[in-house]
């Protein structure tokens, strides 16, 4: 990639990012309640809301709120928490391992059972495996994430004892909660690989390797999957935005403490500071991914240097 | 040489070694010691409950689930048992020494978890924590009637108000008593350091997943029987369950009536249905037509049947409302004429008020109290079937709040509600719903009521304080500025091998006296 376009992609990022901040900021403070209420509670006095809501700035006008969020973050003080009485960033930075952790364990489930599902389905076209991995496929993508992560709860820990049921600890406490993540990605991983193996396979150069009596396995692993994947890496490369979506659902069920979980009771709490730094992360992640796939997609396919 | 480059690395070397990278980096942020299922340190007790506290703050608001877990690292000069009645906790006696003036004698040789003694220099400063201008505490106004303090010595000190004000010991029961050197050198990370004098130390808050405390060894009452307690926060209601099955917790809290079956069913598990002061209302706005006129809200009170809602949301968990206050808390009223479902006798009162065909804009909240949406739905289902026309919305509790605390300029003419009264005296209630001096919930207003309200807050006799709270239950029952509905029962869970007093009134979670069966 040329340095002006690395120079274009970067601002561009930071462009999207502004304005991500901005629609947050409107839409959070254009949702009915406030914080000083929900902090007071039911017991509360009119009063007291306003006094508190004075004492957080929440009563200037929206363009100043934002304008001394903005002229803050630039200095990297994002606020503190309107609930933790902790700096917001540092509620939101604890939380971000837990999350990494939960969509990469995710990723790497999706692409250990969607990629030999996917390449099988593909050699074996219209047979009963074909039509087996295109209906897998199809429930991976349609169920939703919380029934299946409650299912997988009842019959992983609450049937068989083999896995705990919540919370964070060892590797077993992943498995469960990154397996029922991987499946948004899952079903599209199966499908991709499929696609993309089934025109690599028409390809000459791979008529050519059995033509030359490479062995089948040789074939397929070597010169048809190599070149299949490129497509699809770029593709799931994009729907990281899709997994740290299906996180915050998959974070509560599992009571799996990260990004995902402090986002959601940040927004019933109308904890403005927490939300906002959190979508920051999580959007500056989904950019920085993109543009890395961007960087690898050039890397893997010479055609497009 | 293929695609190999000679200056750098090759495709095939990158994607072999960016797949290691990834899966090691993976794996090794998982990789901890080993633990077995269910194994936590032994004698340490683990429960979950259905949140997070937010903070670790007794000065601020933190709802039933944040002062249950306060109340295990921090204590009372007061505190009240299972039944709400005043118990002495770090004072060892307290005083009426008249009827204007408290005096708390309080227990030698506390200290705090710091190493402070424990004295009326603490009591002064905790109260006048929650009472100050700025306070976030939901007992500023129970407490304000305080206007002074005299300290005799370091274990006596009076606590003088203005005039008398009998609620005022009740109220009492939640000030957590602070550590005035922890106040001083902590500043603002007071509120992530709790420092009380409680039975369990604070070791760690981890928000989203826990609070972890140890058992204080130098507790100066009975010590804890586990090493430590971990307050889990589990928000999924199957996952909490799952949970207390598969023994990971030994008790999980705010258990849906949906879930009693599966956990009956399960001869490990103790199912905890108890009482608690909670009442379920529907607010009525008294101000508002055609809700100003009596009948009308009366009709609204025979529209509803109370017994099917109860019978068919709550397992006939819950009892019916036979007065406004609840039947745990003094000067409960046994016997006020009913509204039972009538809703030919509604229509009636509503025809005659010429409110047939009114417009009722109610709300109840999603999640805050038991089965909340579907009660709210079938109390729009019963309104509509008498003639109203019910608009109804069914927003988040934070959004329901601060809608409801608008109070007079709120857009909804009723909704769901829960008012528990922990204090040990029915002022709690009346005050806040029926006292026209005090927030506007309904816009209710009787001179009458004012005046008796102010008189029973100020009646030591006992006969004499039921008899004038006989009486405000009797006019504000008749005047009907709420729809009476239930009383909220607390359903909790809990493993046979928790040996545990359950069964408190004000709904909290306490293992002070807690033990596992098997030591």
């Amino acid at each position: 990639m040329k340095i002006e376009n690395l120079i274009r992609r970067v601002l561009e990022s930071a462009l999207l990012i502004l304005l991500v901040t901005i629609v947050v900021f409107i839409l959070l403070h254009l949702t009915p309640g406030d914080p000083a209420s929900i902090m007071l509670g039911e017991h509360s006095t009119p009063e007291q809301v306003a006094a508190l809501s004075r004492s957080m700035g929440l009563d200037q006008p929206l363009h100043r709120q934002y304008a001394r969020f903005l002229a803050r973050a630039v200095h990297g003080d994002f606020g503190m928490s309107i609930w933790a009485q902790r700096p917001a960033l540092e509620v939101v930075l604890e939380r971000l391992p837990a999350t990494l952790q939960l969509t990469a364990g995710a990723f790497v489930f999706a692409l250990l059972i969607g990629l030999p599902i996917g390449i099988l389905s593909s050699t074996r076209r219209l047979s009963f495996w074909d039509h087996g991995s295109m209906l897998l496929a199809l429930l991976a993508q349609s169920m939703p994430v919380f029934w299946l992560g409650l299912m997988l709860i009842l019959l992983f820990a609450v049937k068989l004892h083999w896995l705990p049921a919540s919370g964070m600890g060892g590797v077993q406490h992943l498995i469960l909660p990154s397996f029922t993540l991987s499946f948004i990605l899952m079903g599209l991983v199966i499908r991709l690989i499929r696609s993309s193996m089934l025109e690599v396979l028409c390809q000459d150069y791979v008529r050519t390797a059995r033509a030359k009596g490479l062995q089948e396995r040789v074939v397929l692993l070597r010169h048809a999957l190599r070149n299949a994947l490129i497509p699809p890496v770029t593709v799931l490369g994009m729907q990281i935005g899709l997994l740290l979506g299906g996180a915050v659902i998959t974070e509560t069920v599992f009571a799996w403490p990260g990004v995902g979980m402090v986002t959601v009771t940040a927004i019933y709490q109308r904890d403005y500071p927490v939300v906002q730094v959190s979508v920051l992360i999580l959007s500056l992640i989904v950019v920085v991914i993109n543009s890395l796939v961007d960087l690898l997609y050039t890397y893997l396919d010479p055609r497009i240097r | 040489m293929g695609n190999k480059s000679k200056k750098g690395m090759s495709r095939r070397d990158f994607l072999k070694y960016s797949g290691v990278a990834a899966a090691t980096g993976m794996l090794s942020s998982g990789v901890r010691p080993q633990r077995i299922l269910a194994q936590n340190p032994p004698r340490e007790l683990v429960v979950a409950i259905s949140g997070d506290p937010g903070h670790m703050d007794p000065r601020v608001e933190a709802g039933g689930i944040g002062w249950s877990t306060f109340c295990h690292m921090y204590e009372h000069g007061v505190f009240r048992d299972k039944n709400c009645k005043p118990f002495p906790q770090l004072a060892e006696k307290w005083t009426w020494i008249s009827p204007t003036v408290l005096r708390w004698n309080l227990r030698k040789g506390v200290k705090f978890h710091n190493g402070e003694n424990f004295t009326t220099e603490s009591v002064k400063l905790s109260v006048q924590q929650i009472i100050a201008p700025t306070s976030r505490s939901p007992f500023r106004d129970g407490l304000s009637p305080i206007k002074d303090f005299k300290i005799h010595d370091a274990y006596t000190i009076d606590m003088i108000v203005e005039k008398p004000y009998v609620p005022l010991l009740g109220i009492l029961c939640d000030a957590f008593m602070l550590s005035p050197r922890a106040l001083r050198e902590l500043g603002d990370k007071f509120g992530t350091n709790p420092v009380g004098t409680g039975q369990m130390k604070f070791v760690e808050y981890r928000p989203g997943q826990h609070v972890v405390m140890e058992a204080n060894p130098n507790y100066w009452g009975k010590k804890s029987s586990f090493k430590g307690l971990r307050i889990r926060f589990v928000p999924e209601t199957g996952t909490r369950v799952a949970a207390l099955e598969v023994g990971e917790v030994a008790m999980i809290n705010n258990v849906p009536p949906d879930q009693l079956p599966r956990l009956r069913a399960n001869p490990n598990i103790d199912v905890l249905v108890y009482p608690s002061t909670r009442v379920m209302f529907t607010t009525i706005r008294c101000d508002r037509k055609p809700f100003n006129d009596k009948r009308v809200r009366q009709a609204m009170n025979y529209a509803v049947d109370k017994e099917a809602i109860t019978k068919g949301l709550l397992s006939g968990m819950a009892p019916i409302s036979r007065a406004p206050v609840s039947v745990g808390v003094p000067a409960h009223h046994p016997n006020l004429p009913q509204y039972n479902y009538d809703p030919e006798r509604a229509k009636k009162l509503l025809a005659e008020a010429g409110a047939t065909g009114a417009t009722f804009n109610f709300a109840s909240s999603n999640g805050r109290y038991l089965m909340d949406r579907q009660i709210g739905e079938a109390i729009a289902g019963y309104l509509s079937a008498v003639g109203l026309n019910v608009k109804f919305e069914n927003p988040p509790w934070g959004n329901l709040v601060a809608e409801v605390t608008k109070y007079e300029k709120s857009k909804y003419d009723g909704y769901l509600f829960g008012w528990g009264t922990f204090a040990n005296h029915p002022d709690w209630i009346l005050r806040s719903h029926f006292y026209s001096k005090a927030v506007k919930r309904t816009m209710y207003s009787n001179p009458e009521v004012d005046r008796l309200i102010e008189e029973g807050a100020q009646e030591f006799d006992e006969q004499k304080m039921k008899a004038i709270y006989y009486r405000i239950q009797e006019m504000v029952w008749d005047e009907a500025s709420w729809i009476f509905l239930y009383e909220q029962p607390t359903i909790d869970a809990k493993s046979k091998k928790l040996q545990w007093s359950a069964g408190r009134l004000d709904e909290f979670f306490w293992f002070h006296d807690a033990s596992f069966v098997d030591g």
